[in-house]
């Protein structure tokens, strides 16, 4: 369980998270929905301390992120990690060299599946090649959480099939995925909890099923009413 | 350890294309250079001759031909300049080409599994083991021109001179390579220092930005106040208050206090405040 | 392991490349050439030079060599051979100023070092200062000590210099201790600008400080100069201590001509003698006095003068015995070599007087004329009687000339 509570920051005088609590389970997947600048990013870079926090605390299964977290948690941000200049071989080389998580075997299957080539270099990929590459590295590491930030935003729409494929395989089951995103319909029968952020702070936090079922209302429906206010 | 020599290796290799063109550019400038100098040399001296003159006398003329002689030309001092402000330019490079552009690699390097510490080190050993580099085959190349200028002008001509006399020759080289072993050990401490002083300023920016931009130079001006604290007392008391020695000891001790502090501060800025 | 090919490659270029280079650096500085005084006069006579101090260096331009070293005792001791804290703190000092240092550091501590300073008799050493930083105009007391040699003790005694507001710089030309009153020399410069030459007025002054009492219990004026400084010439007042006599100094004013590369010749314009404990001033006639070659300190035994001139192209030797007015000259060997007559007015040797013995030590050495000699005479006989040489043992160094320079001679 990702558990992030009362989650404070500010840039200078700007305060980006005002006060933002949920928890995303393993085995789930969670999307933090906002508009752009409500802080979705911010809050995925927290969680990986890749940005202080002035207030509040994050635990992944009941601790303190450590570096050991890493193998255990990875990120799929919304622009490549890896350096252009290397060949797709390369930055798995990189992986096996530097996570004991990384399945070279699935990595491979997912090289296939996107129909990607080893011997392709980065810099020379298009656009949507580039993310199918970045989400297979974190794919292919066998960890509980994957981060994924905005894993669609400007792909063209075979690559955004591809993509949602994903989410339905056994690439996903059992791990905890928080994704953000800011158009949900997509992927939205993918999704189990749902967290509406608005200006740094959580407005609604609901799971997709009970509202569907209680209420009758898809996700979109509620963030109608939420955001329509 | 491993996990920090594997990144001490892909830090080196990011930095080996630009390195081995630096490389290059000082071989052909200063080989050539002194290749040249060698053959107008010789000419001169040839036409010298052949108007009848002496052997004597030419010398006495144009004088000998001597290697350290030609270390202040620009062909000699230009590439080694331009390597050293290369691998300056590099100590910050090396961060900012992490963030910089559409290059995220900095997202990679700082969910690595291992201490961020490593990566904060290999970068470190990355611009150290660059510099020396450049001094070592700086020494190799003077050894090269040395053998060619053996090769081009007769002896009668020629002052030889070995390599360890010609870097004595010239201050910057002095320093690149001096005289004794503790003297070189002090100079590769003082490198160091430098670095990481830089390093912490630019984690400072890192962290905070515009205004870390300004935390930054203050820190490394602050740093280079209190290394320089005794000798600064000295000053401000108008006269030599301590002995050569004791000052040398004080220096030994706010040089270590700016590098064990820049240490730590660099460490508690990469775990908790660096942002990406 | 391929994987780390190009980073072993550096590494091994940089471990190879500085081992060596600092293997033949160490092996450079162990094959200096070694400069000895080889003896030539057997036996007891080398006794003669066991205080004498030379310090110098040793130059190889061609290899960019520079090595400081000291002599004495016929022991070379170079900067390089001393430990690293004895180098930084110029272990190459004077003796007693040396020994001063690491018995009392704290006392000694941003203390300028000048051996005018300073008198050391059996059990007592006189230190005197005025302390002076680089914000102030100029010093304005006297910072007086006794060492009591038997228990270390220290005692001072910090005065105003008298007056001191009326003078532009007070220098400490002598000291001297005398039980428990040490007693000051100064030479206090008073500025006058007059056109373009700058003019002075220095005063001399004795002033006794009584250690028991803490007190300057008397100030006494000993004469006035007038110092003229033009574009070629300088005056200036040197003290010089009689250790012939107990408490004899002798106040000389001097002045030198400068050419076109430096200090020149020097005349002697007037001279003093000056007992510090009868207060009894006598003034001698100088004028008919050739000028003496260079301008370093005068030497002085037992009331006589010596130092070297030029006449008609030949080096000699003068003693002036200033109470009798008799003038001497003597032809010494290494004097009258016509090759050290530089520019026909001036000799560059030191001359030194100590003990009644009268040593004459070259400024300069070179590899094509090794062979320039250390000689000590009696003066009273004139008589030479100790010769060395200065030796280098140059086969490790390729045979590359080398030079000597010389830059003070004195006795420890």
């Amino acid at each position: 369980m990702i558990d992030v509570k009362h989650v404070k920051k500010s840039y200078g005088r700007k305060r980006v998270l005002k006060d933002i609590s949920f928890t995303a389970e393993k085995g789930e997947i969670t999307c933090l929905v906002g508009v752009n600048g409500s802080g979705k990013t911010t809050i995925l870079n927290a969680i990986m301390n890749l940005t202080p926090i002035q207030e509040g605390n994050i635990l992944i299964d009941g601790k303190q992120l450590t570096k050991e977290t890493y193998e255990r948690m990875t990120y799929i941000p919304d622009t490549i990690t890896m350096l252009p200049s290397m060949k797709i071989q390369d930055a798995f080389a990189f992986m096996k060299e530097h996570y004991h998580a990384w399945n070279e075997k699935r990595a491979t299957e997912l090289l296939s599946f996107f129909k990607l080539e080893k011997e392709e270099k980065i810099q020379s990929l298009s656009k949507g090649n580039k993310a199918k590459v970045n989400m297979l590295l974190g794919l292919a590491l066998d960890v509980d959480y994957i981060l994924m930030d905005e894993p669609f935003s400007g792909i063209d729409i075979f690559s955004r099939e591809q993509i949602t494929d994903v989410f339905t395989s056994h690439l996903i089951a059992d791990r905890g995925v928080i994704i953000t995103t800011h158009e949900i319909q997509d992927i939205e029968h993918l999704i189990d909890q749902v967290v509406l952020l608005d200006e740094g702070v959580v407005v609604r936090q609901f799971y997709a099923e009970n509202v569907r079922e209680e209420e009758g209302k898809s996700i979109v429906d509620v963030m109608r009413e939420v955001y329509r206010q | 350890m491993k996990s920090f020599i594997k990144l001490l290796n892909f830090e080196f290799n990011r930095f080996f294309k630009l390195y081995v063109t630096l490389f290059i550019f000082m071989f052909v400038v200063q080989v050539g250079g002194i290749v040249i100098s060698a053959l107008s040399y010789n000419r001169t001296v040839n036409n010298h001759l052949a108007e009848g003159i002496a052997e004597s006398s030419v010398i006495e003329a144009v004088g000998m031909f001597s290697l350290a002689g030609h270390m202040y030309h620009l062909y000699f001092v230009g590439p080694l300049f331009l390597s050293l402000i290369g691998i300056l330019f590099y100590t910050f490079f090396i961060w900012y080409r992490d963030w910089l552009g559409k290059n995220t690699f900095i997202y990679r390097l700082l969910t690595l599994p291992s201490s961020r510490m490593n990566v904060y080190f290999s970068k470190l050993l990355t611009i150290f083991l660059t510099g020396l580099g450049v001094a070592a085959f700086q020494l190799i190349i003077i050894f090269l021109q040395n053998q060619l200028v053996h090769l081009i002008v007769p002896d009668v001509f020629r002052v030889d001179l070995s390599t360890v006399y010609v870097t004595r020759h010239f201050s910057l080289l002095l320093t690149m390579f001096p005289v004794n072993v503790s003297e070189f050990i002090s100079y590769q401490l003082l490198s160091i220092l430098f670095i990481v002083v830089i390093f912490t300023a630019i984690l400072l920016e890192r962290s905070y930005r515009l205004i870390g931009l300004v935390y930054g130079v203050v820190y490394a001006f602050v740093m280079f106040l209190i290394f320089l604290s005794p000798t600064i007392v000295q000053f401000i008391l108008g006269y030599e208050y301590f002995y050569p020695s004791e000052l040398v000891m004080l220096l030994v001790v706010t040089g270590v206090i700016v590098l064990v502090s820049s240490l730590l501060f660099s460490r508690y800025l990469m775990n908790k405040k660096v942002t990406v | 392991m391929k994987k780390y090919s190009k980073l072993i490659g550096i590494t091994v270029l940089i471990v190879s490349v500085y081992s060596i280079f600092l293997f033949s650096a160490e092996r450079l500085n162990e094959s200096m050439p070694k400069l000895s005084l080889k003896n030539y006069s057997n036996g007891e006579s080398a006794s003669h030079i066991e205080d004498l101090v030379i310090d110098g260096s040793m130059d190889i331009q061609e290899y960019g060599v520079f090595e400081p070293f000291r002599l004495l005792d016929n022991e070379v001791t170079y900067k390089s051979e001393l430990s690293l804290f004895d180098r930084l703190d110029n272990g190459l000092s004077l003796k007693t100023f040396y020994q001063l240092e690491k018995k009392h550091p704290s006392f000694m501590r941003g203390k300028e070092e000048h051996y005018t300073y300073l008198d050391e008799t059996d059990d007592q050493i006189g230190f005197v200062y005025t302390p002076f930083t680089m914000w102030d105009s100029f010093p304005t007391t006297f910072e007086v000590s006794l060492i009591d040699k038997d228990d270390d003790e220290i005692t001072t005694i910090v005065e105003d210099i008298p007056n001191y507001e009326a003078y532009s710089y007070v220098d400490v030309a002598d000291v001297y201790v005398d039980e428990d009153i040490v007693y000051v020399t100064s030479i206090h410069v008073k500025n006058h600008t007059s056109g373009e030459d700058l003019d002075q007025t220095e005063e001399l002054f004795v002033h006794a400080f009584d250690m028991t009492e803490g007190d300057l219990v008397n100030t006494e004026l000993i004469e006035t100069f007038d110092q003229s400084m033009t574009e070629s010439t300088s005056d200036y007042v040197e003290v010089i201590r009689d250790e012939a006599s107990d408490d004899e100094i002798y106040i000389v004013q001097k002045a030198v001509a400068f050419n076109e590369y430096g200090p020149d010749t020097t005349a002697i314009k007037k001279a003093y003698s000056y007992s510090i404990k009868s207060k009894e001033l006598e003034a001698y006639e100088v004028s008919e006095l050739d000028d003496y070659s260079g301008y370093g300190p005068l030497q002085l035994y037992d009331g006589t003068l010596y130092y070297l001139t030029v006449k008609e192209g030949d080096g000699k030797l003068v003693s002036y015995n200033l109470a009798k007015d008799e003038e001497k000259y003597y032809t010494l060997p290494q004097v009258n070599d016509s090759s050290q007559v530089a520019g026909d007015t001036t000799l560059d040797d030191f001359v030194h007087v100590k003990d009644g013995k009268l040593y004459i030590v070259p400024t300069y050495v070179n590899s094509y004329d090794a062979g320039s000699n250390v000689y000590v005479y009696d003066l009273d006989s004139m008589e030479t009687i100790f010769v060395g040489e200065f030796v280098v043992d140059n086969t490790a160094a390729d045979q590359s000339p080398f030079e000597l320079n010389i830059y003070e001679v004195y006795f420890n």
